[in-house]
């Protein structure tokens, strides 16, 4: 039969959901420099283009206009089962922009635009095998092109309502290769892909004129591949199926922050979140396969996410005054681990709570950019995950448990186990963004 | 084995993203140009300069445009009506513009949003034939910027964006262990920028004359993947490490040079006219093949038949287009009305080969209106066009009748018509 692998017929007939790009560097870092700076924490207090990823609503309460564009560049010293683990994209384009259209002064109404271009691609998605030793929390969250356009609005003094739209696509189509009238391999493709828009909310109340408080929500976000396989072949129908349902994952998050600004010269902020872990469905492609006489199955379990809770201390200080003022910025936060203690069996996947300290800098001069303030921001930002180990077990006897590491061998599955993470898979380390970016505003 | 490996070019095909768009090059890139039979290479039009006249972005103050667009194509091939979808979406530019002394400045941008997506991507077999121009071509998302300065003379440039798909793709391991039979697999893939470079001079002399050359680098969305799908069954043959490569070239839009002459005159009863003549330069030589190639890499036990072949397309030539249209203004600037002619010749030459693209060749009358609102904090105009392409029946016969479509006989009609609103 192998011999008549000439195909008489193959299709493939592809189901991807919409790709709901959620999962940004901006989740990771904050949004620009200020934002890296202080450790996240400026959903209360941003008004001006970053205010589009902290809380749309504070756009309302900006002024004038304002436009910033900054190199961000990351590296990681994370390691996990005695091996280095690298992240993508290293460098990338941020930028941010707000404005009050002329025609809408009378609404109180602001817009902003928010973007990070990462470098060398638009989009980069990298599964791992299942085996492979890595970090779900990092993988994949900020490689791709955003482009956030956000609107605030403020309806009385004390309030600001705010939206952002995050997009990307989603793809769906068949693909076919089949023999043509020579015997030759022909493909056909056929493939649409759709626009597919993911809104944030936020408001911003400012009680007294020092006090500002906000909610902002963040929906959850993934690219869902599901791919349906309809083939026969010497006509036998073959069916067969490749999905990740959550490649690209952001969770749903709910931040609440209160901000003191006591003088022009002092701000304060903090900000929790609670960000919604348990729903994903973690980072592997699961691949269903099928050979005659045999059933190939996914046999990776992947343990259980945990929801996650955050609080980010940020502020700054200016330190300089007059034609050449300075800034002094500074944040910290802790973050709970998206993954519990349940023991893995072939997967190694690593998480921990996160440290996060932040600092930066800057430097604005009054009517020095086409007659506006010149700004220039330096962000820096750690995230310190203490090293955390899971003990492995060797699976004894077939039929093996699924939290269990086995070997080649069904008659003896505890030997020849190539597991990186057997016996105890250990991880941690650190992460380092920083951004340095110029603007004005006028 | 093979139907694992295309399982993974199903997958790599999936994945492939928005590419850029060619409604606005067979349609028009704003209501006024669609009038115009895109004769107005020449215009001084701000709102739509990104997609029309690049350089008309060195503009004082701001302006947009926004318009929907339908185009229903008629073709039949062999006397049987094709099944090509209609051309839907919405068309839109904006600008700003400042003047510094005698020099004026600005940017604009301007795109493509198509009805059914972002953007479609289709590869026929190579022994169907195949329509470059109608059917994912102007399925795509289009995103133009372009800036501007200059004064008498002027100069633009810009990039006209698009993406590719490229990577190691997917790779998938089928194995056994103490558990048995298990698959495994890993993605890596990515979304790479595209550019095509915009280019633009114009000359000013004075309020009624304009001549213009815009350029286009030549657009497609270029996909390189690989498959690769290692089996480790114990004595089974077919373990070992395949691979499938796809190649591809999707939604081909090929170089445009666009030269434009306008000349305003006065008539009458303080009528105003203004004339519009173009030449629109497209370089299909250079064109790749309209069909996706797949090649395999087979290391097993058992070695399958396999049989590959790369399809050469024929051989295109570069086009000409003549354009001619006019514009009438009232003598309150509240109406204008607009007819346009021209005419695309076929890139084809004489059929040949294994592959059918088919690019007939097509006459195209266009008319117009165009009605101004004052009264409003902003000036707007509401713009219609309506236009009619007609490619006459042309008979094709290949030197060899074995080849798949060696005769046919193709004509059509394209109805097409675009509703827009331009402010400024």
């Amino acid at each position: 039969m192998f011999h008549r692998v000439p195909v008489l017929a193959c299709s493939a007939a592809l189901s991807l959901s919409p790709v709901q790009v959620h999962a940004d560097v901006f989740s990771l870092w904050g949004a620009g420099a200020t934002g890296v700076a202080e450790a996240g924490a400026r959903s209360a207090i941003a008004s001006d283009g970053t205010a589009v990823h902290h809380n749309p609503a504070g756009l309302a309460f900006g002024q004038g206009e304002d436009a910033e564009v900054g190199m961000l560049l990351t590296t990681s010293r994370l390691r996990a089962a005695n091996r280095p683990v690298d992240l993508d994209q290293r460098m990338g384009i941020v930028g941010s922009t707000s404005f009050s259209p002329t025609l809408l002064y009378s609404l109180s109404l602001r817009i902003g635009f928010l973007f990070h271009t990462p470098s060398g691609a638009m989009l980069r998605v990298r599964t791992r095998e299942a085996h492979a030793p890595q970090f779900p929390y990092y993988d994949n969250r900020s490689q791709r092109l955003v482009a956030v356009p956000g609107l605030g609005l403020r309806p009385v003094r004390w309030l600001g309502l705010g939206a952002s739209l995050d997009a990307l696509a989603g793809l769906t189509g068949t693909a076919r290769l089949r023999p043509g009238p020579r015997g030759a391999s022909e493909p056909a493709v056929n493939q649409q892909v759709y626009p597919s828009l993911r809104p944030s909310f936020g408001f911003r109340f400012d009680p007294y004129p020092r006090w500002h408080l906000a909610a902002m929500y963040r929906g959850a976000f993934a690219v869902n591949l599901e791919t349906r396989t309809e083939a026969t072949v010497a006509g036998v129908p073959l069916e067969a199926q490749v999905r990740q349902a959550h490649a690209l994952y952001d969770p749903a998050s709910l931040v609440l922050g209160a901000a003191w600004t006591p003088t022009r010269r002092l701000s304060v902020e903090l900000d929790v979140g609670y960000h919604r872990w348990s729903r994903y469905q973690g980072p592997l492609l699961q691949a269903r396969a099928e050979l005659p006489g045999v059933r190939a199955e996914p046999s990776a379990r992947l343990p259980s996410f945990r929801d996650t809770t955050s609080a980010r201390l940020g502020g700054s200080t200016r330190v300089l005054g007059g034609a050449h003022q300075l800034r002094v910025r500074g944040g910290f936060g802790v973050e709970s681990s998206m993954l519990g203690n349940e023991r893995q069996g072939q997967t190694n996947l690593v998480d921990g709570a996160r440290l996060v300290v932040a600092g930066g800098l800057s430097y604005e001069q009054p009517e020095a950019l086409l007659g506006g303030m010149l700004v220039a921001t330096l962000g820096v930002q750690l995230h310190h995950l203490p090293e955390r180990s899971w003990a492995k077990v060797a699976c004894q006897a077939a039929p093996c448990p699924a939290d269990t590491t086995v070997g080649p061998e069904a008659s003896a599955p505890s030997e020849g186990i190539t597991d990186p993470g057997y016996p105890t898979l250990r991880g941690g380390g650190q992460v380092l963004a920083g951004v340095v970016s110029l603007g004005g505003r006028w | 084995m093979r139907r694992h490996l295309l399982r993974w070019v199903g997958v790599l095909v999936a994945l492939t993203p928005p590419t850029q768009a060619a409604a606005p090059d067979l349609l028009g890139g704003s209501p006024r140009s669609a009038a115009l039979a895109q004769a107005d290479g020449a215009s001084r039009e701000p709102a739509s300069a990104a997609l029309v006249s690049p350089t008309a972005a060195a503009s004082d103050g701001t302006s947009a445009v926004v318009a929907y667009g339908v185009g229903l194509p008629r073709f039949w091939l062999r006397g049987v009506r094709l099944e090509l979808p209609s051309i839907r979406g919405i068309t839109f530019g904006v600008q700003a513009g400042a003047q510094l002394g005698e020099t004026r400045i600005g940017i604009a941008a301007g795109g493509y949003l198509p009805d059914r997506g972002l953007a479609s991507v289709t590869f026929r077999p190579a022994s169907e034939p195949v329509f470059p121009r109608y059917e994912a071509s102007t399925a795509k998302s289009t995103l133009d910027l372009v800036a501007a300065i200059g004064g008498r003379l002027r100069g633009a440039v810009g990039v006209s964006l698009g993406a590719g798909t490229e990577g190691p793709g997917v790779n998938v391991t089928l194995a056994q262990d103490s558990r048995g039979v298990r698959s495994d697999g890993a993605l890596d893939l990515s979304v790479t920028y595209r550019f095509a470079p915009v280019l633009a001079l114009a000359f000013r002399p004075d309020d009624a004359f304009t001549a213009a050359l815009r350029l286009r680098g030549a657009r497609s969305f270029h996909t390189d993947l690989n498959a690769t799908t290692g089996v480790t069954f114990r004595d089974n043959p077919l373990s070992g490490m395949t691979q499938v490569r796809l190649q591809g070239d999707a939604a081909y839009d090929p170089l445009l040079i666009d030269l434009g002459i306008s000349e305003r005159f006065q008539l009458p009863r303080a009528w105003r006219t203004t004339l519009f003549f173009g030449l629109r330069h497209e370089h299909w030589s250079a064109a790749p093949s309209p069909v996706a190639t797949a090649t395999f890499d087979l290391h097993l036990v058992l070695r399958p038949f396999e049989r590959q072949e790369t399809f050469v397309p024929p051989p295109l030539r570069n086009t000409l287009s003549p354009r001619v249209a006019l514009e009438i203004t009232s003598p309150s600037g509240v109406l204008a009305l607009r007819a346009g002619y021209g005419y695309q010749p076929s890139p084809l030459t004489a059929p040949q080969g294994y592959l059918t693209p088919l690019l007939p060749a097509y006459h195209e009358g266009t008319g117009g209106v165009g009605w101004v609102i004052h009264g409003l904090p902003v000036t707007l105009r509401l713009d219609l066009a309506l236009g009619l392409q007609v490619a006459p029946e042309r008979r094709a016969r290949k030197e060899n009748l074995t080849l798949p479509w060696a005769s046919y006989t193709l004509e059509g009609v394209l109805p097409h018509g675009m509703v827009g609103l331009a402010a400024e």
